[in-house]
């Protein structure tokens, strides 16, 4: 039998061997995985909804999950958590595009200063244009919405120039911006908060140039005020809630916004040292799950699929085995502590998507 | 009846200074409620609270004071984190230099969970036949006799000093506000404080000062007796 390359590839390497033969919960695509997290490592996220499960696992996992901006001490954990303190390493909120991470750190330190004025709620109330869903009830007047701002900038300068790893889910490459200066938002003016004037917005489909641009200027960024800072890729396997592409179907410009992010997280990891991928998306979406990794809507991750995630993430980066796979493990311990279950998936509910505002009518 | 915590004193005070006419001081009974075994204050069980409310007749009146108190808990004294709320249009400018500003709808959730978490109220009001009215803490002290108070900590003499008086009144004015929201559910009126009370400002005026740091005195507690008195009468409350 003639000899070729595919010999002497290992069974990561076939299809069958790692993935269709394969107990569902047992399939890693991770391949190798370079970076090393220790339970003092300061990890901070940033991203998409989906980002918000890998903080919640990081937080429950005994590593040190970074918040820089936990909210004042005296106000109670629940409350805070109902404030969105600690969803993320700041009081960001979603951040969906490259360019809205690349537009964060420039914010931050005073290299751009957005014209977009505070949006006022026609009961006085006002929003961060940059984070309208931040703050339930919204600011109660422009003044405090500014106040806020500033220290909510000053603890990302802090969780930037201090984390170890920082976790970028990059989640879309939809989006709106200003028309004066390219401000970008998280959600379209007029959902959340904002009135729509196609005057003064105007919508952006990134393209992976695009992409690579903005995550390339955000790095170089992060390394003058961080240099070992190390950086972990995903992509949100969650699919757009809406498409704004001209004549565009949502599960097309899905798949286009998906493929468009993951070729460009590629090419970041090939070029610049410091950036590691993780295969997220590929665990949520495989066809190895038939699906099973979303909820009914299609849509939202089951806890099971971020389990998975999770899972095979504290394996590759922090060395934390389990004798059974994180899937099999939570069914088997599901029937002894319901409360456990329930209480899981309360928190799958507190993943809350600014997106699903775009379905809301 | 009167029932509530220890703001309830400087209407106990009042009573047995009372001169002039009133309402004669036996149909007027004062109860600082036991809240546990915890508390070493008060002289009315939670239970003989109950019973004595459930007593009362459809004509009498039940004021309250057991909400409201969190604003001193957490703010009269600088925290070691220094924090405070962010100036409104109506407010005194605050020094928010080196505090971080805590948004009003957190601190409203924070003040409205903590009245949530306070049963015995609604377990009272809930039994009472009669109109319940209920009174906050009196707004607080625009200055002190001393920068702070020592106390011992785990055995540790510790000085704690004030928090910033605008600081102070912003909390407690959120608190009432939050209160009076609260209230209104539970279909229990309000009682804002007298104005005659109040500085320009909305400190407590210093005629109405007690020795301490937050509590009033028994002019102030006569100021609110007059009004409870006019409230059983169905005449409108002084300004």
């Amino acid at each position: 039998m003639a000899d070729h390359p595919y010999r002497a590839l290992p069974p990561k390497a076939f299809w069958r061997k790692s993935v269709a033969g394969v107990v569902m919960a047992e399939v890693d695509p991770v391949g190798v995985f370079k970076l090393r997290i220790q339970p003092e490592t300061r990890v901070a996220t940033a991203g998409s909804c989906f980002a918000q499960h890998i903080a919640r696992h990081l937080k429950t996992s005994g590593f040190r999950y970074y918040v820089a901006e936990e909210g004042h001490p005296i106000v109670p954990q629940a409350i805070r958590d109902k404030h969105n303190y600690g969803a993320f390493s700041a009081r960001y909120g979603n951040i969906y595009t490259a360019r809205q991470l690349r537009q964060l750190m420039e914010r931050a330190y005073g290299r751009f200063i957005p014209a977009e004025a505070p949006w006022i709620e026609p009961d006085g109330t006002v929003r961060d244009p940059f984070r309208p869903t931040v703050q339930p009830g919204n600011f109660v007047s422009v003044a405090e919405m500014e106040i806020d701002r500033q220290q909510h900038l000053a603890a990302v300068r802090a969780m930037f120039e201090t984390l170890d790893v920082f976790v970028f889910t990059l989640g879309l490459t939809e989006c709106w911006k200003a028309r004066a200066d390219g401000a970008v938002f998280p959600l379209c003016p007029g959902v959340e908060g904002g009135v729509f004037d196609a005057s003064r917005y105007v919508f952006e489909n990134q393209e992976v140039t695009a992409v690579v641009a903005d995550m390339g200027a955000f790095l170089e960024a992060l390394r003058l005020v961080n240099p070992l800072a190390q950086v972990i890729l995903t992509v949100s396997p969650v699919p757009l809630m809406a498409t704004a592409a001209p004549e565009g179907h949502v599960l097309s410009q899905t798949i286009y916004s998906k493929s468009v992010l993951r070729v460009a997280a590629q090419m970041i990891c090939d070029t610049v040292p410091g950036v590691h991928y993780f295969p997220s998306y590929e665990i949520i979406t495989g066809a190895f799950n038939r699906g099973r990794y979303f909820a009914e809507d299609l849509r939202n991750v089951t806890e099971e699929g971020v389990a998975h995630v999770m899972g095979l993430f504290l394996s590759h980066a922090a060395g934390i085995m389990s004798a059974t796979p994180p899937a099999a493990r939570r069914t088997s311990q599901a029937e002894e502590a319901t409360d456990a279950f329930a209480r899981h998936a309360a928190e799958f509910v507190e993943v809350e998507c600014d997106e699903v505002a775009l379905d809301a009518g | 009846m009167i029932v509530g915590n220890s703001h309830t004193r400087m209407i106990k005070a009042a009573l047995a200074t009372r001169a002039g006419p009133g309402m004669p001081a036996g149909d007027v009974e004062v109860c600082w409620l036991n809240l546990g075994a915890k508390s070493h204050f008060g002289d009315t069980s939670r239970e003989d609270a109950m019973t004595k409310v459930r007593s009362l007749e459809v004509s009498d009146l039940l004021v309250m004071s057991l909400i409201g108190t969190l604003h001193n808990l957490i703010g009269l004294f600088e925290h070691e984190s220094p924090f405070s709320l962010a100036m409104t249009t109506n407010d005194p400018p605050e020094t928010s230099a080196g505090r971080q500003i805590i948004p009003r709808n957190v601190m409203s959730e924070v003040f409205k969970d903590y009245a949530e978490r306070t049963p015995v109220f609604k377990q009272l009001a809930g039994a009472a036949r009669c109109l319940v009215v209920h009174f906050c803490p009196p707004p607080p002290k625009e200055g002190f006799a001393g920068s702070g108070k020592s106390r011992i900590v785990d055995g540790v003499a510790v000085q704690l000093e004030y928090a910033p008086k605008y600081s102070r009144l912003a909390l407690w004015k959120l608190e009432e506000q939050v209160v009076a929201n609260y209230l209104s559910g539970l279909n229990v009126h309000h009682y804002p404080v007298p104005l005659i009370a109040a500085t320009p400002e909305g400190f407590l005026s210093p005629a109405y000062h007690a020795n301490d740091a937050t509590h009033a005195n028994a002019a102030f507690g006569e100021l609110l007796l007059q009004d409870f008195e006019r409230m059983l009468h169905g005449l409108p409350r002084s300004p």
